[in-house]
Parts: C-alpha cells; sequence; structure tokens
C-alpha cells in the first residue's frame, strides 16, 4: 500500500498541487517564478522517465545476463546447437548445467518471422497500393477500419486462434496429401502472426506511398501509363526506401511477438527449416523459463534475462535502422 | 459624346457583353475555330464537385501553331488544359461535358482509349516531376511502356534524339545514368520535355512550364518551345504575358472559367477587343 | 508501322497486366477481411454457448442426522454436504449399486454443487428434515454433452463421458430434470480449476485495477514529458536523445517490459508477485512512449497564433501552456492515451513474466491483491485440457473484445466531439 500511496502523491497530488499554487501566487511575480521553477521541473523529469525507462531496461538485462554468462561461456550460448535448459534438482546428478546453446531458438525466430512477412508484406502492401491508388472512397471508408481492427486485436486471441483453429485446419489439410504436419507447426504460428502483422505494414506502407508527390503519378500517367504501370515503375521505385523501412519495422514486431508463438508454437528446440515441423522462438523460451517460481541465481532464469537481452539488441538495432530510413525517405520528398 | 457616337467609333464591340461573367450565353470575342485544327473542343463544361469550373469554352488548336492561354490564377486555363488528355480522369470528383476531338475523333467517347490518347497528347507540368531514374531512363520510360523501340540500340537513338532536340544533350551525354532529379530545375524541365517527346506526340500541352524557374532557364525553354513548335502543336499555360506575347501564334483570355476572347497574339496584345482583356493586358487586375 | 498501330498492339495485354494487378490488390483487402471475419465467427460460434449454463434437479434429502450438533449456525455449515448430494443420487438412481459405477453418477453433478446447497441450507434452516428439489450444477462433461460438443459415434475410450453418464443424461432429460439456465457464475466468480465453476470476474477486476495504475501514472506523466519536449525544451543534444529514445521505446517488444518489471520491481525493491499494481506500472511504461507521442502530435497542433496571443498580453511560458495550449490539446490527448490503455488492457506477454499467471480464485479487491488479467486469464484457459474451457475461453475473448470496441467507440466519440480544425 506504501508504494501504491508514493506513487498516488508523486503523480497525482504534486500536479494538482503546483497547478493550485501557480494560480495562487498571480499576483506575486517572485512566488510565481519559483512556482513555474518546481514546474518545470517536475515536466523535465516526466521526459527523462523514457531516458530511465531504458537505461534501466538496459541495465536489468544486461547485469542478469553478464551473471549468465560467468556460468555458461557466451560462445555456447551463441553458437551453441543444443538448448535443454532443463537443470537437475541436485548439484551432483549428471548433466546438472544443462544445455544453452541458442542457435535453435535463433533459427526457430527466424523460420515463423520468414512465414510471417511471407504472409504480411505482399497483403498488406497490395492492400496499401489497392487503398491509395484504386479503391473508390466507399471502399477505402470500408476496408481501412476492418484492417485497422485487426490490428488492434489482442495478441493472445490471435494465439488462442492459431491454436485451435488455424493449426489443425493447416495439419488436416496437408495431411490430406500426404505431409506429416506437427500440430504445433511453425506454419500455423507464423501465418496467424503474418496477419496480425498485415495492417502494420499495411498502414505504414500506405503512409509511404502517400507520401510521393503526385506529381510523379501525373508525369506518368501524362505519358500514357496505366495505373498499374504507374505504381510498379514510379510510385513503388520511389516509395521503395520507405517500404523497407516499414518492413524492417514489422520484422522487428514479429521477431519480439510472444503471445503467438506461445500458444501456437511448441517448447522443442528442433534446429529445422521444415515449416511443418514444430519450433520454438526466443520469447516462448523467455516465457516458459520464467512462468513459475524461480530461484534469481539459477542459470535458467538467468538465460531469459540473456535471451533478453540478444532480443533487445536485435530489435533495438532494426528499429534505429528503419526510423533512419523511414525519416530520410520522407525528408526527400518534403 | 453620346451612346450612338460611340458604337460607331468601335463597330468590333457591338455584340459584346459587357458582363460576359453573369452572362449564361456568353459568346467568346474572336475567332475559336481555325482551319485543319488539330483539336478541337466545343462547349466544353467543367464540374468540380458542385462548383463550376468551366463554362461553355470553345477553342481550337491549330496544326503547328503555339497557343498561349492566358488570364488571372483561378481562371480555369489549367483544368482546361488537363480536359485535352484527360488528365482529369484522375480527378474523382472532376466531371467534363462538351465535345472535344483529336483529329476529328471525340476523346471522351468510348472508342477512344486514354492510354493511346496520353501517348498523342504529351504534357510537360508546372513543377519539373523528373522520376526518381536516372536521366537516360526517365526519356526511355514513356518507349518503353509503349513498346516503341525493338532494341537497345533503337532505343539509344530513340532518347539520344529526343535529349538533342530538347536541347539537354550536350549537358548531359555524360551522365546519362546519372539520377534526373540531380539536375538544375531548368534541366529538370527540359527533361520532362525530352520524356514527352520521346514518344512522337502530336500535341504537347505546357502547364506553366517555367513558373518554377528562374529567368535564364526560361529563356531556354522558350527557345525550345520555339523550335519544337515546327513540328508539334503546341498548348502552352502561362502566367506571364511577356512569355505568352514572345512563344505564341494564337492567344486565348480565360476569366473565372470562361474564354473572354481569343486571337492572333499581337492583337490580343496590342489591340484586345473586350474590356475583361485589355485591363488584365494593361495590368489592372490579374 | 506507325506510332499509334504500335501502342495499339501493345494495349490487350497492358490492360491484361493491369487488371490482374489491380485484382491482386483486392484479393489482398479482401484475405484480411475475411481472416478477420473468420476469427470474429468462429470466436463467437465458440463462445456464445458459455452463455448457458447446465443444472440438474434432484430430490435432496435432509436428514436430522446429518447435523451432529443439532441446527446450530456451526453444525449447519460443518455437515457433509457432498455426502448429501450422493445420497440423493443414489435414491434417484437406484439401481446403481456398484462402487465404479456410483462414483460415475456422482460425477455427473459438480463438486461446487454443495457449496450452492449449503447456502441454501444455512439461510433456510426449515429445509432440515424435508425432501427438496434442488436445481444442482451439472458438471462440465455434462454440460458440455448437453450442448451438442460430445458425438456418441465416437468410440467410448476416446471420451471422458462414457455410454453409462449418457443413458443417465438422457433419463434425466425425459423427466425433464436436466435444463440450461444463463450462466450468471461466468460472470460472478473467480477462476476455477472446474470449467462449469469458473468465472471472468476476477480477471477482470485484475484488469481493471491494472489498467487503473496505468492510466493513473501514464497519463500525467506523459502528458508532462509531452509538455516538456513540445513546448518547453530547446532543442539541443539532450532532448534529441529523449526523442530518439522514446521512438525507440514504443517500437521495443513488450516482453522486454516484463523482463524489465521483474528486475527491477521484483528482484531489485522485492515487490510481491501476481499483485495488478506491479502490472499497471510495467504497462505504464510501455504505454508511456504511445502517449507521449501522440500528446506531442495534439499539442503540435495547436496553431502558435493562440500562444502568441496569450503571451502578448503578459501570461509566462508556463501560464501560457497550462491555460491556453493545453485545455485546446486536451481531446487529441485524451484519444492518444486512451488508445495507449487499449493496448494495455490486450498486452498478455509482460504480465506473464512478473507473475502475473498464477492461479487466483479470489476476486482482488485492490491493486495489492495478488489478481491476473483478462488476457492472462484466456492464456490460462487456452492452456487447460477440458474441452469445456474452449468455450470459456471464446466467451472471456469476446469479453475483451467488447471492452476494446466500447473503448474504440469512446475514442471516435471524442474525436466526433472536440474536432476542430485550424
Amino acid at each position: 500500500m506504501t508504494i501504491l500511496s508514493i506513487l498516488f502523491v508523486l503523480f497525482i497530488v504534486a500536479p494538482i498541487c503546483m497547478l493550485v499554487a501557480l494560480s495562487l501566487a498571480k499576483k506575486n511575480r517572485v512566488l510565481r517564478n519559483h512556482v513555474e521553477k518546481v514546474i518545470k521541473t517536475f515536466l523535465i523529469s516526466c521526459a527523462c522517465l523514457a531516458i530511465f525507462t531504458t537505461i534501466g531496461i538496459v541495465l536489468s538485462v544486461l547485469f542478469e545476463s553478464v551473471r549468465f554468462f560467468q556460468v555458461v561461456p557466451i560462445t555456447d550460448f551463441l553458437f551453441g546447437l543444443q538448448w535443454s535448459p532443463q537443470m537437475a534438482i541436485r548439484e551432483d546428478q549428471v548433466g546438472s548445467s544443462g544445455a544453452f546453446g541458442a542457435v535453435p531458438l535463433f533459427a526457430g525466430t527466424f523460420l515463423i518471422t520468414i512465414i510471417a512477412m511471407l504472409v504480411a508484406v505482399p497483403l498488406g502492401l497490395m492492400s496499401a497500393i489497392y487503398l491509395s491508388e484504386y479503391a473508390t472512397s466507399k471502399i477505402r471508408a470500408f476496408a481501412k477500419p476492418t484492417l485497422e481492427i485487426l490490428a488492434g486485436i489482442p495478441t493472445v486471441v490471435y494465439g488462442f486462434f492459431a491454436a485451435l483453429t488455424v493449426a489443425p485446419l493447416i495439419r488436416d489439410n496437408l495431411e490430406a496429401f500426404g505431409l506429416n504436419v506437427s500440430s504445433e507447426s511453425a506454419l500455423a504460428a507464423g501465418i496467424v502472426m503474418g496477419v496480425m502483422i498485415l495492417p502494420f505494414v499495411s498502414s505504414l506502407s500506405d503512409d509511404v506511398i502517400n507520401a510521393v508527390p503526385q506529381s510523379l503519378r501525373d508525369g506518368s500517367y501524362g505519358l500514357g501509363a496505366t495505373s498499374s504501370e504507374t505504381v510498379r515503375r514510379v510510385v513503388f521505385p520511389a516509395a521503395l526506401p520507405g517500404i523497407v523501412g516499414s518492413i524492417l519495422l514489422a520484422v522487428s514486431r514479429a521477431i519480439g511477438e510472444t503471445m503467438i508463438v506461445v500458444m501456437a508454437a511448441g517448447l522443442s528446440a528442433n534446429l529445422t527449416a521444415n515449416p511443418f515441423e514444430s519450433v520454438t522462438t526466443v520469447t516462448v523460451q523467455i516465457v516458459t523459463l520464467l512462468v513459475g517460481d524461480q530461484e534469481f541465481d539459477s542459470p535458467k532464469t538467468l538465460a531469459a534475462f540473456a535471451l533478453g537481452l540478444t532480443l533487445f539488441a536485435v530489435t533495438l538495432l532494426l528499429n534505429v535502422i528503419a526510423l533512419h530510413v523511414v525519416r530520410k525517405y520522407k525528408e526527400q520528398y518534403e | 459624346m453620346n451612346q450612338t457616337a460611340l458604337e460607331f467609333s468601335k463597330p468590333t464591340e457591338r455584340n459584346i457583353s459587357d458582363d460576359p461573367l453573369n452572362d449564361p450565353n456568353y459568346k467568346t470575342v474572336g475567332e475559336v475555330t481555325v482551319p485543319n485544327a488539330a483539336m478541337t473542343t466545343k462547349n466544353v463544361d467543367v464540374h468540380y464537385g458542385d462548383k463550376q469550373a468551366i463554362f461553355n469554352v470553345s477553342l481550337d488548336v491549330g496544326r503547328n501553331e503555339v497557343l498561349a492561354m492566358i488570364g488571372p490564377s483561378g481562371c480555369g486555363k489549367s483544368t482546361f488544359i488537363r480536359c485535352l488528355n484527360r488528365m482529369n480522369d484522375t480527378i474523382d470528383i472532376c466531371r467534363i461535358k462538351g465535345d472535344i476531338r483529336l483529329d476529328g475523333e471525340d476523346i471522351y467517347s468510348r472508342n477512344m482509349d486514354v492510354v493511346l490518347l496520353r501517348a498523342r497528347v504529351g504534357m510537360v507540368f508546372q513543377k519539373p516531376n523528373p522520376f526518381p531514374k536516372s536521366v537516360y531512363d526517365n526519356v526511355a520510360y514513356g518507349v518503353n511502356l509503349h513498346g516503341l523501340s525493338n532494341n537497345k540500340s533503337e532505343l539509344d537513338d530513340i532518347v539520344e534524339d529526343a535529349l538533342k532536340r530538347a536541347g539537354l544533350w550536350d549537358e548531359v551525354s555524360d551522365r546519362l545514368n546519372q539520377p534526373g532529379t540531380g539536375l538544375s530545375g531548368g534541366q529538370q524541365q527540359r527533361l520532362c520535355i525530352a520524356r514527352a517527346i520521346a514518344i512522337s506526340p502530336e500535341i504537347i500541352l505546357m502547364d506553366e512550364p517555367c513558373s518554377a524557374l528562374d529567368p535564364i532557364a526560361t529563356a531556354k525553354i522558350e527557345e525550345l518551345i520555339d523550335e519544337l513548335s515546327q513540328r508539334y502543336s503546341i498548348c502552352i499555360v502561362t502566367h506571364s504575358m511577356q512569355q505568352a506575347a514572345r512563344v505564341s501564334q494564337r492567344t486565348a483570355y480565360f476569366h473565372l472559367g470562361k474564354l473572354i476572347e481569343v486571337g492572333a497574339t499581337d492583337i490580343i496584345f496590342t489591340n484586345p477587343s473586350h474590356r475583361l482583356t485589355e485591363g488584365y493586358i494593361t495590368g489592372r487586375f490579374g | 508501322m506507325n506510332q499509334v498501330a504500335l501502342i495499339q498492339r501493345g494495349l490487350a495485354r497492358r490492360y491484361r497486366s493491369e487488371k490482374r494487378f489491380k485484382a491482386y490488390g483486392l484479393t489482398a483487402i479482401v484475405s484480411g477481411v475475411t481472416f478477420l471475419v473468420f476469427l470474429l465467427g468462429t470466436t463467437f460460434l465458440n463462445g456464445y454457448t458459455a452463455l448457458l449454463q447446465t443444472y440438474i434437479a434432484v430430490d435432496v434429502t435432509i436428514l436430522d442426522s446429518d447435523f451432529d450438533g443439532g441446527l446450530s449456525q456451526e453444525s449447519l455449515s460443518k455437515s457433509d454436504y457432498p455426502g448429501i448430494i450422493k445420497r440423493s443420487l443414489r435414491e434417484a438412481f437406484p439401481e446403481v449399486t456398484k462402487r465404479k459405477e456410483k462414483s460415475e453418477l456422482y460425477r455427473l453433478i459438480s463438486s461446487g454443487a454443495q457449496y450452492d446447497l449449503r447456502e441454501k441450507v444455512i439461510d433456510n434452516p426449515e429445509l432440515v428434515g424435508q425432501t427438496t428439489t434442488f436445481w444442482l450444477l451439472a458438471d462440465d462433461e455434462v454440460d458440455v454433452y448437453m450442448k451438442g460438443r460430445i458425438d456418441p459415434a465416437v468410440p467410448e475410450k476416446n471420451r471422458r463421458l462414457k455410454n453409462r453418464s449418457i443413458a443417465w443424461i438422457e433419463q434425466l432429460r425425459d423427466q425433464g430434470r436436466i435444463e440450461r439456465n444463463f450462466n450468471i457464475l461466468f460472470f460472478t466468480n473467480g477462476d476455477s480449476r472446474e470449467p462449469e465453476q469458473a468465472g471472468i470476474l476476477g480477471a477482470v477486476m485484475g484488469s481493471v485495477f491494472t489498467i487503473l495504475v496505468t492510466m493513473l501514472l501514464a497519463f500525467p506523466i506523459g502528458v508532462a514529458a509531452a509538455i516538456y519536449l513540445q513546448e518547453f525544451a530547446r532543442k539541443n543534444r539532450f532532448t534529441d536523445l529523449i526523442e530518439v529514445n522514446i521512438n525507440n521505446l514504443a517500437a521495443v517488444p513488450s516482453i522486454i517490459f516484463g523482463l524489465l518489471g521483474l528486475a527491477i520491481f521484483l528482484n531489485f525493491f522485492h515487490m510481491p508477485r501476481s499483485i495488478p499494481l506491479v502490472g499497471g506500472m510495467v504497462l505504464a511504461l510501455m504505454t508511456l512512449p504511445t502517449i507521449i507521442i501522440s500528446s506531442r502530435a495534439a499539442l503540435g497542433a495547436v496553431p502558435p497564433s493562440i500562444r502568441e496571443a496569450a503571451l502578448g498580453v503578459g501570461a509566462s511560458p508556463v501560464q501560457t501552456v497550462l491555460h491556453h495550449v493545453l485545455p485546446l490539446a486536451m481531446p487529441g490527448m485524451l484519444t492518444g492515451t486512451i488508445i495507449g490503455l487499449a493496448q494495455a488492457l490486450g498486452e498478455t506477454a509482460p504480465l506473464l513474466v512478473i507473475g502475473m499467471v498464477a492461479f487466483i480464485v479470489d476476486i482482488p479487491g485492490s491493486p495489492m491483491d495478488p489478481g491476473t488479467a483478462l488476457p492472462v486469464q484466456i492464456y490460462l484457459w487456452a492452456d487447460s485440457p477440458e474441452r469445456a474451457f474452449v468455450e470459456r475461453t471464446s466467451a472471456a475473448i469476446m469479453v475483451l473484445l467488447l471492452f476494446l470496441i466500447a473503448i474504440n467507440g469512446l475514442i471516435v466519440l471524442l474525436r466526433k466531439k472536440f474536432e476542430r480544425r485550424w
């Protein structure tokens, strides 16, 4: 309760007090300047919270990761092909150290991300092109909010849908062709994740495509190009840097997505490129390692933070590149 | 001086409505038709949604002539020129009525293919709009679209010829593979002209082609227009009266969506018939 | 060949490819929409049956001998109610004598029925010594069977509900002793291992407390940060750093925020696990970037003339912002905040990491009580093997989506009401 009341005072009562003080100090300029200084300090510290959050993230994952790498060498983690984090109950048991080679997780994450992008990029891009270049205002007024609904559905819902409906559907249909499909196939998780990311890709590409000046389209139409020729030969190349940036953002989102894979992809760390098999991902392992009571000094718990560090570093890199590319692209047409 | 004396002294003004803007049956002063016209327009009305932008305009474009359209901003000259190659089709709310013919074919009929129309009626826009491609690819764009060359060397020839005719070859022959957007404003606009003439149109529409350019670049483009008029019919919208006087043989004056007066350029600028034209020419408004 | 003929030769092919391209675009949109319809459709079809629950009428005879200590309050509450129900069932089906069969018979009635019975007896002690017909909560398997989701054609060994039970159910149905009522328990109970007793109230309350904490933290901080960055910050390295930071934080995977909460709040500050307070704090950090970005946009949309006018009549910069700019930007800021909160409401992964996945039966009464959240409840039920949890999971999803629809409706309303064009 104490934490709650501290927070309450800090962020609810304090601002109100400041506002009241400001109105009371209307007449007295010296007092008013003091109150305004306090208010500004409050504003600055709130803005700095963003930095503290980042520092907090970096420190917390880094600190625990370093402890993990003291037990498991970093090379074993990054290049090891065996992932079985089960720890023995007694210290003296054989194989008590477990295996923490994360390559199967990276491969699984990569496989599912690829499948998701194969669904999301063509569909998202074509939807964006259709909406911005072809659709009548009526279709646009219907289709745009519909795609936005897709973006607003919580990922746990997608996860349930993938596990309960899509995975059996895929298995039954493909088994009819004599294929052996795992009930927790990478394919089901990937496809559903692709649909989840579709509106993300389409709205980002829509922004990017709309930033291409109308004058370029006019130039192309004026030479007798059809709409599709204009899109493919002028609009798309012109928008390409921005589109690449949006796809990178989408990839980063797919890599960091948790619930769909937790519910629809498996736990077995298979090193495979076969989309019909079950694979596991970085985020799935973070959740599995941390759910349930854990000692904070067991390598199993710390491994989750090492995975978190990898995830954070990769997505951050992707985001920085993507945001940079998109910003440069938009400046070009301003 | 009484009324009759005035009418006698200026007999051409007798039929001119004093208030063309409120007269729905206003008839343009001067001869709107020309013999053997490249393009004819009759009774063209244009609406944007509920708003009418062009009122009953008839105007012919003669062969190998430069026709200038002048008028204060918002007078509908750009809207009108965009009707001539159906560029207004790209605007959803735009409706066009009337009869526009290219070599006797109705361009708004079902049989007219808009792709073909735009290949025959080229257009150069207000702001230079080279594609974000190389200089070469910019010029080759239309040629490739329409499949006008059979092989690379034919294409090279077409591109070179177009650039030469646009007076740009000497400046860019050594950097054909660099982006067209890297050229100067005047060069970009000439690149856009080269892009248009590479597919050998019959008519070239120019919508204020020099408004974004400096005087030296403008002079070059005007020179170019003069040369091009040997082979093409050119229709140019401009807000600069001097430019119209320098490059065109015929001038049409638009005012608030109506074609007020049309005639030989030297006459329009020296002895306009309508008081609105005169007012614009003498700088009373515009 | 002349120009026109050359172009015309290629036209048919070009128009075909135009049509194809357009068809691709339409296909993309249609597949997106189809998927949405499919998702919502299956969820609804799976979930609407959870609104009904099966009850079985049993003539329960309560004997004086069931109560050792007379009819005192204590003795009434301590009696062996499961035993009473079992006895009544034996009386209803006298032909059942074998031990195995009997235990199968007992399983028709939910283990939760005894609490209901006990409450009724405590309220009406005069029931003792009488035979009364009670509608008792049926077991989930019976419920699933009554909803037609168990196919009797499936070989007996592949289903949990055996032929004998099905015969009993049919017998009860013929006697009019089985019926389906509105499933009020689903909306008033907390979680349970038994599907027929499981409800979403605990999860809903957990979500309410979590979002409340998130809102109380994220809204003031987000607005304050936005005001500073948009109105007061000079353009320099430091503010650039904050900006880049915020943009990147907005794209950090949500599970990373869970790790942050686990390491800082739980491990370092030793806050308790599984409480909505910590969940709310983590989600507040997660939604802050969204709120800051949209609040800045709202502030930026207020035209500079307003600021100039206020400064011109002698207001200080702080007064200008607080008295003139902020009220005009408030609707936009609120919209941004609500969007962020909607995100937080559907978020699951960080809550799993900070331990809000515990199995909690009690309904939390404050942000400090252990609790779970609606999306986490969906995750937990989705993991449960019982067939009856499928419909409950789907129903919980419907409830979650209804909340989100309501929130989005609120956003639309806000925008309509306060939309202003400068």
